[in-house]
Order: structure tokens, then sequence, then C-alpha cells
């Protein structure tokens, strides 16, 4: 056998395949997907949607074009999305947002769209490429187990509003000196449902950030002021520690200050319960032209640093033998980052294994201007 | 001798608050539903009503705001109470007095009827 015969008969003649320029391939691709798909250009407008989106929509791809895309958002949505999506496109950034979307048959549907920017070999920024995924059924799955909580929360409040009274009645009855024994057994029992009540007030509040609701009394205060009374206050509660203030703040604040001091003092609980060996808490106080800070370190445990991005999600906690032994919720830290961000502050965290933590509260200082 | 009313649908609660509230020397009267709330304001007169937010089927601030618009009733001072603190911000606008979060601290509860009965401490 020749060898030219061999080589026909192992490559048979080639079927010749169409080449569709780039633009074509993208174009198939994305009309191919079966979630709707959106490109849009340097100018910040719209200038693609696949087939999924418009099948979704029910419109023609010269409605959705440019902003026309907005007007089959939410109303009650659409001043947030176009935020998002405005801030994401300023700095080039991905993003992601949820909000609802009219679908065909007229009924609106959340959904979540999260955007990538892309670029040109050169790196020259082109524009965004979005996703676009129904989370309805998540989100009213969600809601429902929002709606739960508050229900659940409310009815364990009930029997206990009545507990208390009745304890604190028979605290009254024990208060003569002669029966100091019986009072600290009835104080021993209200201080438990205190803590019970802490834990609802934790998931009530979880439920209610989650779906907005979280209530903000705002006031203008002394933010130095505030923390020396919640130290003084907290110091009493963690008797196994002595916390040491350092430094001191001048600044003014606008906010809640009960929800403010929330977030501090389930710091000082943290520093107090991850570092059972050690008896000292710092908290430092310092400002800078824009900012308040607090700092709270212990000299405890400490995190590694994989778990460090991951603490302030809500019900994370630090796996492991050791760590396993700490009781909560796991939802502390996911509530103070969510309360000082409503107050346009931030939470960070710096640690070192098996020797320090420190965690930063930072608020804007209020100013005459604002 | 000043007159509290209770108004709150937990019957358990009720109970409790009597026993209080007698103890501290008020006389006393409860009422576990909602549209028994005017009809016990006009023949108890009492001074001081304390209502709860949530009551089955009746919403305590309409009681309220229709507490506060009656030539009859509306001088008398409104305590609200509720599980749920966020409702603190809702009830001024039904013109309550004052609010009180459940659980509450019974001397912190004393302290808010003296205040609006005008009774000083000790």
């Amino acid at each position: 056998m020749s060898t030219e015969l061999l080589t026909k008969e192992r490559h048979p003649a080639k079927k010749k395949i169409p080449i569709f320029p780039v633009e074509e391939q993208f174009k198939l691709m994305a009309n191919s997907a079966p979630i709707p798909l959106w490109v849009s250009g340097l100018d910040n407008k719209c200038s693609f949607f696949n087939k999924a989106w418009l099948n979704f929509t029910g419109r023609k791809l010269e409605k959705e074009s440019g902003d026309g895309w907005t007007a089959g958002v939410h109303p009650d949505d659409l001043e947030n999305c176009k935020k998002i999506y405005e801030g994401a496109f300023a700095k080039q950034k991905k993003f992601k947002m949820e909000y609802r979307l009219r679908r065909k048959d007229g009924q609106y549907r959340w959904v979540q769209d999260s955007g990538i920017p892309h670029f040109s070999k050169e790196k020259e920024f082109l524009g965004f490429i979005g996703t676009c995924v129904d989370i309805h059924e998540l989100k009213e799955i969600e809601y429902s187990k929002d709606q739960f909580i508050v229900a659940a929360s409310h009815e364990l409040k009930t029997p206990l509003t009545t507990l208390n009274i009745y304890l604190q009645l028979l605290a009254d009855y024990f208060r003569n000196p002669s029966q100091e024994k019986y009072h600290s057994y009835v104080s021993g029992a209200m201080d438990q449902v205190k803590k019970i009540n802490d834990l609802i007030n934790q998931l009530l509040d979880l439920s209610r950030i989650q779906s907005g609701y979280l209530d903000f009394e705002c006031t203008i205060f002394s933010f130095g002021d505030l923390v020396l009374k919640i130290i003084k206050r907290m110091q009493t509660i963690l008797p196994a520690h002595e916390i040491i203030i350092k430094g001191k703040v001048n600044g003014l604040v606008k906010g809640d200050t009960e929800r403010i001091s929330q977030s501090l003092e389930n710091l000082l609980a943290n520093a107090s319960k991850y570092s059972k060996e050690n008896d000292k808490i710092i908290v430092e106080l310092s400002e800078d032209e824009n900012h308040v800070k607090v700092a709270v370190t212990d000299f405890g445990i400490g995190i590694e640093k994989k778990h460090l991005s991951k603490i302030f999600e809500r019900f994370y906690k630090i796996p492991g033998e050791k760590e396993n032994t700490f009781p909560g919720l796991g939802i502390g830290l996911y509530l103070s980052q969510q309360i000082i961000k409503k107050h346009h502050g931030e939470i960070t965290v710096e640690s070192i294994l098996n020797k320090e933590t420190t965690f930063v509260i930072q608020i804007p200082i209020f100013k005459k201007t604002d | 001798m000043s007159k509290i009313l209770v108004v709150d649908d937990d019957t358990d609660i009720l109970s409790v608050m009597k026993i209080l509230l007698t103890m501290k020397g008020f006389e006393v009267e409860v009422t576990s539903k909602g549209e028994n709330a005017l009809p016990k304001t006009e023949s108890f007169k009492p001074d001081l009503i304390l209502l709860d937010v949530l009551i089955s089927g009746h919403d305590g601030r309409t009681i309220c705001k229709e507490l506060k618009s009656k030539k009859e009733t509306q001088h008398i001072p409104v305590i609200m109470f509720s599980a749920h603190p966020g409702a603190a911000a809702t009830i001024a606008d039904y013109g309550a007095d004052d609010f009180i979060s459940k659980p509450f601290d019974v001397n912190n509860l004393m302290k808010k009827v003296n205040t609006h009965l005008g009774i000083s401490a000790n």
C-alpha cells in the first residue's frame, strides 16, 4: 500500500466548516445560552441582549437596547439598580445586583444580575458583559423564612416576658439580706432569661437586615462618650477581663447609638470569649480628619489567615476542634458589620494565630455640612 | 389609688401584670380583647392604659388613635408595648405617649408608669 493511499484512507476529505467572524461566533454562542445575557459598551449603554433575555421580557432588541431595558425593572428597584450599575461602570469593577424584572406575562421576577468588565488585549476597557439568573423562588423561600423567624421570635418572647416579670417579683420578695441566697438564684435565672432574649433579638435582627427592615434611630452624639459608656457596662458583664482604654476621640457621629453599641458590645464579648487564657482586652480610640476609630484587641486564640475574609459572613463559624467548642449562632459579626456599613463605616480585622486579634470599627465623623 | 387598664391578647401576661400592678398599689383592670378596650376605658375610667401593639385581630395602634381622638379619653396616657422593638418607631403617629419593648424590666416599666401618672419615685 502506497503512502499516499494510507494518508487518504486515514484522513478522508474534510467537510468544509463555515468560518464565522468572531462577533457572529459570540452571538451564536450567546443566543444558544439558556440564561439571559447582555453586553454594554463604552458609553455604558446596552448594545446586545441574547435570545433568552428577549424571550424572558418578550421585547425586541431595539426596545431593550440603550437604556430601554430599564423600562422592565420594577420602579422600586430601579434607582438602586442604576446606582450599582453606574458605580461599577465608573470603577470598571464587577458587580452583582438583585432586582425585579418584568417577565413577558407581566409578572415581576426577582433576578440576580452579575456584570463583569471586559478589556481588550491592550487592557483597554470595553464595557460589561452580564448574566441574569431568575432567583424568584429562592427569594420567596427566603421571605417565608424571614416571616417565620419574625413570628417565631414574637411567640418565644411572649412567654419570656411573663416569665421575666414573675422572676422580678420573686427577686423583690427575696430582697431581704437574710434571703440573699434565694435572691442570687432568682438573679441567675433572670440572667438566663436575658441571654435567651438576646439570642432571639439576634435572630430578629438577622431577618430584619436581610429584608431591609432594620430600624435606625439616628442622633448626633460624641463617639468617645458612647464608647466609654459601653466599656463601663461591658466591664461588669465581662469580669474575667480587664478592659484597658487607650487614646481618645473628640469627633461627633450621626447614627443609632443602640445599634452602634450592639456592634461594639459584640466585638468586646467576642474578645473575651476567644481569649479565656488571657485577662486583658485593649480598646484603643483614635481619629483622623474624617473618621473616628475604635480598635478592640484580645490576646487569645487568634484567627487563621484563610478564615479572615469569611468571618463576617452570616452563619460562618470557624471550623476546627478547638473553635467548635465556642458557643454562638455565627451571626454576631455579620450583624455588627451590616450595622456599621449602614453608618457608612467599616469593620476590619487583623490577627496572628494563637497570639492576638484586633477588630477596628471606623465611622465617618459628622460634619455640620452633612 | 390610680387606676390602670392593661390590654393584651396574652392572658398569661395579663395575670402577671395584674399581680404586679396590684402589688405596686394600683387598681387594675385587664382585657384580652381589642374590641373591649374602648368600652372598658369608658366604664373603668383608668388614669393610664398599657396597650399591646398587636392584639389578635386588632392593631393596638388603631385603638390608641381612637382613644386619642375621643374627647372623653384623649387625656389618658397610653404606654404601648411590643415584642418587636422596631414597633417603637411606628407608634408616635397614633398618639401613644410612650413605648416599652417586651420583655421589659419591671423597674423600667414602673418608672414610665409613674412618670406618666405624675407620681414621683419613692
